[in-house]
């Protein structure tokens, strides 16, 4: 398996009044080639700014500190503004959450798309507008050539996070960052967009990265997952792997907090406490004040993931202590589950 | 076609709203006029042995004899057969004394509102790309200089600086003229001189409207940009590779400019009324000076004139700024 994009030890600060704010401190994952790849964690865990930081628009005040992002042999991160521009929904490419908020409400879907085919592609308006047509109706929006004029109000939400994607999309880019692609959607049309963004996957060959807090979209869509917690990262595998045999307290609690249809719970599993403070984040173990686990050594030492199993890597440092307990405690809150 | 009729009745529903308003203004007006004073007796202030005949007479002349609904009645009348009278002043007719005057007018207040406007985004828009930097902070004071402080103290600061200063710093060779719009015997000049003189002019008291409109102009911009700047839409436009300047000037700033079609579409139907503090305090011969000369004098028939076209271009411009809101804004829809 070759690797497509390797983020090494990523840093991005964002410097606010208040003081500053560490929201990537050293995230270090790769995206393999192929392979649709999960990053999943609360909100403010880092995922977003982590797509943002790689395609370098982290909106002031933040900026990269630190880390390497490689991409076809080159640090993306050393990269001129005007470079990245060429690479920025051409060769990589990001749709938002909101897809709401991330259609510019005064200009027409048609021309938001068509311009992006024209910075990208050496083509006629004619030819830009034909690609458009098109484009919308892989994405399924019927009457493309009609709705081309039609502005965002006029679309329901379903329909705007296709044009959204579809303007990801347009330049046909190696990469997509799917930034919570149905966070703001209702269950029905998450299925359909998700069905889409298989599609599209296997339609245009290019790579996905699934950002997302819902653990059953990862375990619906991705092969690879990397767990990031505070702005590091906890855990990275194979989905299977994690999902049978997490190596990390983190993915455990976020794990066994996912509700089940089959038995009604008494009380739904949560991870106590709130994710910390991330000018003052905890020394040592990011997890460590919310872990039931912690120990003296896990205040001294921030962890980096290390391979535990082939292609499986884990920054708990007691992780060969505790790993038999871990999947007990799985095991136990999937049992209760469907007992009931 | 749905849309056409829409349209047509959300005219005709406005245009039909502007008449109680039409009526009220000029009603208000007519009566304050009359509680201001006896044009009459202005007119004869200073002459002696005058008789109550000459009086009556002139009353009866005027029509000021009878009672006042009947005159402002016949007012009307003569207003919508195109007849805006005669001013008590000049003695001549209104219509033909207020082209000139509506000219310089025009020249000095759209010349301003155009460079106030460009000057505003440009200057706007890079303090909301650099807020709170050492430009920003100047240019956030500078406005609100430019709000708060009354025109007649920067006009007359302006004067003081750029008229008398320059005048005596340079020897008289190089300086702005503090006052008129034109030098005194420039119909004799050719037409390129002409051209140059009437710039010459208009530099000063244009340079103070411009302060003062941009003032306003560039805080709307800056907070309109600075707001945009932070939506998702704009970090969409960056993350799909397009130049900073189409991010900024197409992306941020339509959506930044909704607000400013308000002001600028009041701005010009203003425009008319010009700028009576300004143009009094360069004794620019515009509409502005002249009405307030007329309000000096109890011209009724300059001041009526003045108000009741003034009137209707702020009604049409309020009708106008609503339509293009459908046309700035396409979530907005008219009528």
């Amino acid at each position: 398996m070759t690797n497509i994009m390797e983020i090494e030890n990523l840093k991005t600060y964002f410097y606010t009044e208040a003081g500053i704010v560490k929201a990537l401190d050293g995230v270090t994952f790769n995206i393999e080639e192929d392979v649709t790849h999960g990053l999943v964690g609360e909100s403010g865990s880092g995922k977003t700014v982590t797509a943002l930081s790689v395609l370098g628009i982290v909106p002031s005040p933040g900026k990269i500190v630190d880390g390497r992002v490689m991409f076809h042999g080159e640090n993306l991160v050393e990269k001129s503004d005007k470079e990245m521009q060429k690479l920025r929904g051409n060769k990589i490419s990001i749709s938002f959450q909101d897809p709401s908020t991330s259609l510019n409400p005064v200009f027409t879907v048609g021309s938001q798309i068509q311009e992006v085919i024209m910075r990208h592609q050496d083509v006629t308006k004619e030819e830009a507008k034909k690609a458009v047509i098109e484009i919308l109706e892989t994405v399924r929006i019927s009457e493309a050539e009609q709705r081309y004029y039609e502005y965002p109000h006029q679309f329901s939400t379903g329909m705007r996070q296709r044009i959204a994607i579809a303007r990801a999309l347009s330049a046909r880019p190696e990469i997509l960052f799917a930034d919570e692609p149905t966070t703001a959607l209702d269950v029905t049309i998450e299925a359909q967009v998700l069905n889409l963004m298989q599609e599209l996957q296997k339609n245009f060959g290019m790579d996905l990265v699934m950002i997302t807090h819902d653990m059953g979209v990862i375990a619906e869509m991705c092969k690879r997952v990397t767990v990031l917690y505070a702005g590091r990262v906890c855990e990275t595998g194979d989905v299977r792997s994690i999902f049978h045999e997490p190596l990390h307290p983190y993915t455990t609690a976020l794990l066994t907090s996912v509700p089940s249809v089959l038995g009604r719970i008494k009380r739904l599993a949560v991870i106590p406490g709130t994710i910390p403070d991330l000018i003052y984040p905890p020394p040592g173990c990011r997890f460590h004040p919310r872990c039931t686990f912690a120990k003296d050594i896990c205040k001294q030492e921030m962890p980096d993931a290390v391979e535990i199993k082939k292609g499986h890597k884990s920054a708990c440092i007691r992780i060969d202590e505790i790993k038999g307990e871990l999947l007990s405690r799985l095991k136990q809150a999937r049992e209760e589950m469907e007992s009931e | 076609m749905i849309e056409i009729t829409r349209l047509a009745k959300f005219l005709l529903r406005r245009l039909l709203f502007s008449i109680p308003v039409f009526f009220g203004v000029t009603i208000i007006t007519w009566a304050l006029m009359y509680a201001a004073g006896d044009p009459v007796r202005l007119m004869l202030a200073g002459t002696p042995y005058i008789t109550q005949d000459v009086v009556d007479n002139l009353r009866h002349y005027y029509r000021l004899d009878r009672p006042v609904w009947e005159q402002y009645f016949y007012w009307l009348l003569n207003i919508f057969q195109g007849n805006l009278g005669t001013s008590f002043y000049f003695h001549s007719p209104v219509a033909t004394l207020l082209i000139p005057w509506t000219i310089e007018t025009l020249k000095l207040q759209l010349s301003a509102l155009a460079l106030a406007v460009i000057l505003a985004i440009i200057v706007g828009v890079y303090s909301a790309r650099h807020p709170y930097s050492i430009a920003d902070m100047g240019v956030t004071t500078m406005a609100l200089l430019g709000v708060s402080m009354p025109i007649f103290v920067l006009g007359i600061f302006g004067l003081l600086i750029f008229s008398q200063s320059l005048h005596t710093l340079t020897n008289g060779l190089f300086y702005f003229p503090a006052s008129g719009a034109h030098a005194w015997n420039y119909r004799s000049f050719p037409f390129p001189l002409f051209l140059a003189d009437a710039a010459w002019h208009m530099v000063l008291p244009m340079l103070v409207l411009t302060f003062t409109f941009m003032a306003l102009y560039v805080r709307l911009v800056r907070s309109g940009m600075r707001e945009t700047l932070q939506q998702d839409y704009v970090l969409a436009a960056r993350a799909s590779g397009l130049s900073n300047i189409k991010v900024v000037y197409k992306h941020a700033l339509r959506n930044a400019l909704i607000p400013l079609v308000t002001y600028i579409g009041l701005a010009i139907a203003t425009a008319f009324a010009g700028a009576p503090i300004t143009e009094t305090v360069f004794t620019w011969p515009g509409l502005g000076y002249y009405y307030v000369q007329a309000l000096n004098n109890l011209d009724f028939p300059v001041i009526m004139a003045v108000i009741s076209i003034l009137t209707v271009l702020i009604l049409a411009a309020n009708i106008i700024v609503d339509m293009t809101y459908g046309i700035v804004d396409p979530r907005i829809t008219v009528g």
